[in-house]
């Protein structure tokens, strides 16, 4: 019978286990360590130690005080493949299970750590399928947003305008831009508010749930309502493509990812994100659809779209340097003239004036 | 691989140093940074790894990248003593707390101890990872997924918080410890994590929800202040950090400018 090296551990030895030596001799082990010899019948062998790496085999033995327990650590791999081969039939079955415990552990600890890998790794992965695929994503979210809750951010939008500029809902230039706005949007289910805000600059914008505002400025430097209305129907397509919507869930949906994904969590406020919205800068695909999507309400609502095309070539030819800000934060002006000035012309349209008195309301 | 044998002294008593004397040619690894001083003739030298690999370039890429993973520097430090007598190395430890000397070969050759808890060794001790593949002790027993593994048949010098105690275990003795609190064990020693039994007990008992489960046999060793523990305490009566500062009661302390006009700092 081949001996095999093992840790005998036990009264009357030290606390660290000693060096020891055994072998099978039939249904006994005999453990030899130092010059002292143990033989008895091993009562179990089970896996254990730190990860279940060894192999301990119980006996009692005599000892000084009556009998007490022994454990025979084995370690090596050859220590084991011998002890194996010894070992009795009621042990050889026991070594047999606790193979299959030992192999069962393994696979439920790899499963464990692939599914804590994948814990960690999921705002990583959510982070790079939003990155891939924003526009389609945010979409998809923005499609599940009911008008009402869109209703709601637009009184957000409305009351952080008013604590930056003045708002006004009425007097002849309001009601002209309400005229205007209602001939633009007649059927539509988002509920809109035209206001007219106390600002220099040629500029206008609609904001989730209807808030469209028009700068006076712009009012100023159109010559017939019909440029207005241009501006307006571009507006207005935005607000009812909920481009804006979708730029705010991208970028918030993109704070939100990256706080969990690098664990910031401070910064990701809704409110800055609102904030924000007044001075999105759309995505050229979002424009192109906003013009066509515009022209198509001015169409429909019989306004001549002349006035819009009229409108965005006199302003750029007058300050090629500095842009209006309604036409600088728009890219790729003059490709998006041409094709405005193409489909424009292409229309056949029986337009009704407006029918406003704009020298009146421009004096307002 | 011969080990080198060497004497040494523990000295202090809640913040030690331990001085190793080391014969002509015999050398020491020390943990990066833990050197306190050396006597003449020392030659300090930097190894990448552990200074006991043999093998190639990737054996000590290997070595150097399972330190890295155990919180510690990708280099030793190797303390020669080139000169003619006996000279003499100290190592300190980084926080207050003991330094206990385990003779690796008492042990069967192989010590199992929490990350961060090497201080320094004889040459020839091979430091590398244990990997805790039991899912609950990893997350919950306070020792984390990566502990060390000390192997070879020398002394090693293992450093933690607070007092520092060796137990022995007999064969299936049990004993329940603090999650946090066990620095190393015998790799016979079978380490597991307990939940605590009552709801009760796991909310407010204020010993979390398990405690590690120690079955013997084999030698353990507790420490009974982790750092983080005591980093806590520190960090919670600190004004700076933003915890509150609990004013002594004294004349001087309640006078104080900082006491009378708050911490407006």
């Amino acid at each position: 019978m081949t001996t095999f090296r093992g840790r005998l551990f036990g009264p009357g030895l030290p606390g660290g286990g000693a060096e020891a030596t055994a072998r099978w001799l039939g249904d006994r082990l005999e453990v030899a360590a130092g010059n002292r010899e143990w033989s008895a019948a091993v009562e179990q062998v089970e896996v254990a130690g730190f990860n279940g790496e060894r192999l301990r085999a119980d006996f009692r033995h005599p000892a000084e005080d009556g009998e007490a327990d022994f454990a025979f650590f084995v370690d090596q791999p050859e220590a084991r493949i011998a002890f194996a081969a010894g070992a009795p039939a009621a042990i050889a079955a026991q070594l047999q299970g606790t193979s299959r415990a030992h192999r069962k552990t393994a696979r439920r600890s790899r499963l464990g750590l692939v599914v804590l890998g994948s814990i960690l790794l999921l705002p990583f992965i959510a982070l790079g399928v939003f990155l891939a695929r924003p526009d389609a994503l945010a979409a998809w979210v923005v499609d599940r947003i009911p008008p009402e809750q869109e209703a709601k951010l637009g009184d957000l939008v409305l009351a952080q305008t008013q604590a930056r500029m003045k708002l006004s809902d009425s007097g002849a230039t309001a009601d002209a831009v309400r005229t205007i706005g209602e001939r633009l949007t007649s059927g539509t289910r988002l509920r809109y508010r035209w206001f007219v805000a106390d600002r220099p600059e040629i500029n206008a914008f609609a904001a989730p749930g209807g808030v469209v505002v028009v700068f006076r400025g712009l009012i100023r430097a159109a010559e017939t309502p019909e440029e207005v209305a241009g501006v307006m129907a571009h507006e207005v397509a935005h607000a009812e493509l909920r481009h804006g919507l979708r730029a705010m869930v991208k970028g918030l949906g993109l704070r939100a990812l990256l706080s969990v994904a690098l664990g910031d969590l401070a910064g990701s406020g809704l409110e800055h994100a609102v904030a924000d919205l007044t001075e999105l800068e759309f995505s050229r695909e979002a424009e192109r659809e906003a013009d066509a999507h515009g022209l198509k309400r001015m169409l429909a609502a019989r306004i001549d779209p002349q006035g819009m095309v009229r409108f965005f070539e006199r302003l750029a030819k007058e300050d090629e340097r500095g842009l209006p800000a309604f036409l600088s934060t728009h890219p790729a002006t003059g490709e998006r003239l041409e094709t405005l000035r193409r489909e424009a012309s292409a229309a056949k349209v029986d337009a009704t004036p407006l029918g406003l008195d704009w020298a009146a309301v421009k004096r307002d | 691989m011969a080990m080198d044998v060497v004497d040494y002294e523990i000295l202090g008593s809640d913040m030690q140093y331990v001085e190793i004397e080391l014969d002509p040619g015999e050398a020491a690894v020390g943990e990066a940074g833990a050197m306190m001083y050396m006597q003449d003739g020392i030659e300090m030298d930097t190894v990448f790894g552990d200074g006991a690999q043999q093998g190639g370039f990737f054996g000590k890429l290997l070595g150097a990248g399972k330190r890295l993973l155990t919180g510690e520097s990708l280099f030793t430090t190797v303390f020669h003593n080139e000169g003619q007598g006996k000279r003499r190395v100290a190592f300190a430890a980084p926080y207050p707390g003991r330094i206990i000397p385990v003779h690796l070969p008492d042990v069967g050759g192989t010590l199992i101890c929490q990350k961060d808890s090497f201080l320094c060794a004889a040459k020839g001790v091979a430091l590398g990872i244990a990997f805790q593949k039991k899912l609950g002790v990893g997350l919950f027993g306070g020792e984390g997924f990566i502990m060390q593994k000390l192997e070879g048949d020398g002394l090693v010098f293992v450093h933690a918080g607070g007092m520092l105690m060796e137990r022995t275990l007999q064969p299936g003795q049990r004993l329940r410890v603090d999650t946090g609190c066990v620095v190393a064990f015998q790799p016979t020693v079978d380490f597991d994590i307990q939940y605590v039994g009552k709801i009760k007990s796991a909310l407010f008992g204020g010993e979390g929800l398990f405690f590690a489960n120690l079955v013997g046999p084999g030698k353990i060793w507790l420490q009974s202040l982790p750092l983080s523990r005591l980093a806590n305490r520190i960090v919670l009566s600190s004004t700076v950090a933003g915890g509150r500062s609990a004013e002594q009661g004294s004349m001087v302390g309640g006078l104080a400018l900082g006491g009378l006009l708050g911490d407006d700092e």
